[in-house]
């Protein structure tokens, strides 16, 4: 399961384990909490609370086949340890904008 | 001088006119004509020719000294037997055997003979305190009393009224007779009539048969020690059989309700228990279960030694019932970090008659012994035809270890009942001391041995041969596992040479190519020489745990370069081996095979790894692979200690197809109150938690297991492993093994598959 770059503004697609069809909307939409969470947290520079979403990113994004979730989440758990404010503003873009476009199919 | 007036009486009258103190009688002296003036009598004897009596003197005390009567301790008949042959030789009248009483104030006539009558008798005893001179000088004299003339010679003339008159006596030749240095009798020797001159030779016979007399004495106390000793050792020997079979019994009577009762303990186990309950019915259950095993241990001691055990004899693969010893203890090895490998020789026959159970049992006894005693290192079996012997079947296995060993003085004694080498060490290893005299037990019934080498600290060779019959027409033989690898250039690579003996002749044997390196430098440069003389291996067998460059670090430097290109990699594990099948499958080699190596499961993975890198379908063997044996009737109970709400249905959703049942706990500090008070067999632990973390939590369980006396629960760290520190922590904190973050479906499968397929 190789996840794609986002180049450009077209959807791509994740081929995901027909097994995990019932969680991973559930985990999708859990993300999208953690683009709200990480950004009321950035803006009270709770790092420790983006330090532990990151770290979550980083180990469960790959299990359900989003290896640029667990990229994003690694980039981001190293931002968060050093207070670096504008990378950890990168990252959650970069996560909001792979929430945006990807499309699961199952098999 | 003859001063005897009965002189005539005599039959034998001549006498040598010499000196008469010779030693040697002379014959020619024996032939004297010389008239006797003085009533002394001669020895009567020497009217024969010298030589002949003298000859007859020698050939009589060698028949005495070998003869029944002196040795079989019978005293009676032999004392009957030296006075019969004392009147013989010295032709006198009478002959006696007098012993000292035990308060030594008199002597008791133990036997007399009287040549004429031809009787024995006894029954009469002399007073120390009558006759002082004499009893002084039997105690004094070195030599015998030479009394020519009993009746004027000062040391016996005490005897003339109560003893010499009335048996008209007149010579005495009294030989001691000595034990231990003490004068404990007399041989008496009594001539009839007149005074007799006594020869010095008569004096040395004398003495000779007094002699004899200690040795008769001697003989018949040997045999009193002799017949307590065989009365005692009859005496133990029923009582051991008794013990044994009342063992036997006992042990076979406990065990019934014991069955009942641990079998009840585990269906309870199964039903709903409030967590005080299920800790009670935990030290229930394991109590149980070692009573159990001691009272096996018993009952297979007794019934050896009562001779109740009865030994099977029936077909059976030799190569299966090491195969079964090894599995068994593959995982006691594995958890102790130490190198487990069996070499069967290629010559050994495998097709045996005999008994599989009692064989397994001898090499799990020895092979277990190993594994308890050795910290670090190694635990090697070799399986050989025994040299010693020359029929076939005869096989020996000599299991040597690089543990504690043995200190020369107790080899001999290990192998007693409830026995270990040291008592100290039984407070360390545990243990009943039985395995092994049950292991010698059976071993001689198989007509074998049992015994031990060792070198205290460095390590020890446990060495055992039985002697079973080879299959004449082995029945409905197994076909030998085949692949066909003919021309597959191989290579293999272990620091343990066994392991590449093993190798080496498995996949030799079916056609492979082999060569050998010794450490992962060298297969790297053994890998570089064959590809560019471009003759590349095909298949490469990799040890994960080798000094210097370990297998990993091989595989990995193989995919940096063009090495790995058309190469199927096959990882050898053992200790930490989930973490290794999960580095096997995170670089994406072939496969992976949990040491010690059997053929099976080289096979196995050999097939399915070559099938699987080449893209085609793995080799044809000649018989259509057995049915997958079914797997393990109760699942796994894991726990899974996680915060991520996320990674926590990941991983319920990845067993919801399997069998084994999963619980969860958000943190430590709930997963330690869960293993409290549950039972689980894995526990996959996420390291990076809020409230309690991995680490601790992991500390506090192993901490609670050692209070408890439990067996360590399998541990899998969950974690993304970033740092190399991070991995030590790891293992410090008490975690088997290691499975990187994210995991994957199959790797996790794999991982629990192994394990239950591994635990003991």
């Amino acid at each position: 399961m190789q996840t794609p770059h986002p180049k450009s503004s077209d959807r791509f697609t994740v081929r995901i384990d027909r097994d995990l069809e019932d969680i991973v909307p559930g985990f999708l939409a859990n993300r999208q909490k953690d683009l709200r969470t990480l950004r009321s947290a950035l803006a009270e520079h709770d790092f420790a609370t983006i330090q532990v979403l990151a770290h979550r990113m980083k180990g469960d994004g790959g299990g359900y086949g989003f290896d640029r979730i667990t990229e994003i989440g690694g980039g981001m758990e190293l931002a968060a340890a050093r207070h670096d404010h504008p990378a950890i503003e990168q990252h959650t873009a970069e996560l909001e904008d792979f929430l945006t476009r990807v499309t699961v199919v199952y098999r | 001088m003859p001063r005897h007036p009965r002189l005539a009486a005599r039959k034998r009258t001549k006498a040598p006119t010499a000196s008469t103190r010779q030693s040697i009688p002379r014959p020619k002296r024996a032939t004297g004509t010389q008239t006797q003036t003085r009533s002394t009598q001669r020895n009567p004897s020497l009217g024969q020719d010298a030589a002949v009596l003298l000859e007859q003197y020698q050939e009589t005390l060698r028949k005495l000294a070998q003869s029944e009567a002196l040795n079989s301790g019978n005293l009676p008949h032999a004392f009957q037997t030296i006075t019969e042959a004392c009147c013989r030789l010295l032709q006198v009248e009478r002959a006696s055997i007098w012993l000292f009483t035990t308060d030594r104030t008199s002597i008791t006539l133990i036997d007399l003979f009287e040549s004429g009558p031809q009787r024995h008798s006894a029954d009469m005893v002399l007073p120390a305190a009558h006759y002082p001179v004499y009893f002084q000088s039997l105690a004094t004299e070195e030599r015998a009393i030479v009394a020519h003339d009993a009746l004027k010679d000062p040391r016996t003339k005490e005897f003339t009224r109560t003893y010499l008159a009335p048996l008209n006596i007149g010579a005495m030749l009294d030989a001691p007779i000595r034990q231990k240095g003490n004068v404990v009798g007399v041989l008496c020797t009594e001539h009839v009539g007149a005074p007799r001159q006594w020869a010095i030779y008569e004096e040395q016979l004398t003495s000779s048969l007094a002699t004899m007399a200690t040795l008769a004495m001697e003989a018949a106390e040997r045999r009193e020690v002799e017949q307590a000793l065989r009365v005692a050792k009859e005496a133990a020997e029923v009582a051991n059989r008794a013990k044994s079979e009342f063992l036997a019994s006992m042990s076979h009577e406990i065990r019934t309700p014991m069955n009942a009762i641990i079998g009840m303990a585990d269906l309870l186990w199964e039903t709903p228990l409030t967590p005080e309950q299920r800790k009670y019915l935990r030290i229930f259950r394991r109590a149980g279960s070692s009573l159990l095993n001691l009272i096996s241990d018993i009952l297979d001691l007794s019934k050896v030694e009562a001779g109740h055990l009865n030994l099977e004899s029936i077909d059976f693969d030799l190569s299966e019932v090491i195969d079964k010893a090894i599995e068994i203890l593959a995982m006691r090895a594995n958890e102790k970090g130490l190198e487990l490998a069996c070499h069967l020789a290629p010559n050994v026959p495998c097709a045996l008659i005999g008994d599989p159970t009692r064989l397994t049992q001898i090499l799990i006894n020895l092979i277990g012994n190993a594994l308890k005693f050795t910290e670090k290192g190694s635990v090697i079996v070799l399986v050989t035809n025994d040299v010693d012997a020359h029929t076939p079947g005869t096989i020996r296995f000599s299991v040597s270890d690089t543990g504690i060993g043995i200190p020369a003085d107790k080899l001999g004694t290990i192998f007693d009942s409830f026995t270990q080498a040291n008592p100290s060490t039984t407070r360390q290893y545990g243990g009943t001391g039985l395995g092994l005299a049950i292991s010698k037990h059976l071993a001689e019934r198989m007509n074998g041995r049992i015994w031990a080498e060792s070198t205290a600290g460095k390590g020890s060779i446990f060495h055992c041969t039985v002697a079973l019959q080879v299959q004449t027409q082995p029945s409905a033989q197994k076909p030998a596992l085949q692949i066909n690898l003919a021309g597959v250039r191989t290579l293999a690579v272990d620091d343990h040479p066994t392991n590449l003996l093993i190798l080496r002749e498995t996949l030799g044997a079916w056609g492979a190519q082999v060569t050998e390196a010794g450490s992962g430098t060298a297969a790297l440069d053994e890998l570089r020489r064959a590809s560019e003389q471009g003759t590349p291996y095909e298949l490469l067998l990799l040890d994960c745990r080798m000094p210097g460059l370990n297998g990993f670090q091989v595989a990995e430097k193989l995919k940096e370069t063009s090495l790995g290109k058309g190469l199927t990699v096959i990882m050898l594990t053992s200790d930490h081996w989930a973490d290794d099948i999960a580095r096997t499958y995170d670089l994406g080699l072939g496969g992976y095979l949990v040491k010690p190596i059997r053929r099976s499961d080289l096979f196995q993975t050999i097939s399915i790894a070559l099938g699987r890198t080449k893209g085609t379908s793995p080799p044809v063997r000649a018989e259509p692979l057995d049915p997958a044996p079914p797997t393990s009737t109760r699942a796994l109970r894991v726990l899974l200690v996680e915060d991520s709400p996320d990674n926590q249905l990941l991983v319920q959703a990845y067993l919801k197809q399997t069998a084994h049942c999963l619980d969860v706990a958000d943190h430590g500090a709930i997963a330690l109150e869960k293993f409290k008070n549950g039972h689980y067999d894995v526990i996959l632990m996420d390291m990076q938690m809020p409230v309690m973390d991995g680490y601790t939590a992991t500390r506090a369980i192993r901490k609670w297991e050692r209070d408890h006396n439990l067996p360590p629960t399998q541990i899998i760290a969950l974690t993304a492993l970033a740092l190399k520190e991070e991995a030590v922590k790891i293992f410090e904190a008490g975690c088997n093994t290691h499975i990187t973050k994210p995991v994957r479906k199959t790797t996790l499968l794999e991982v629990l598959q192994a394990y239950k397929e591994h635990r003991v």
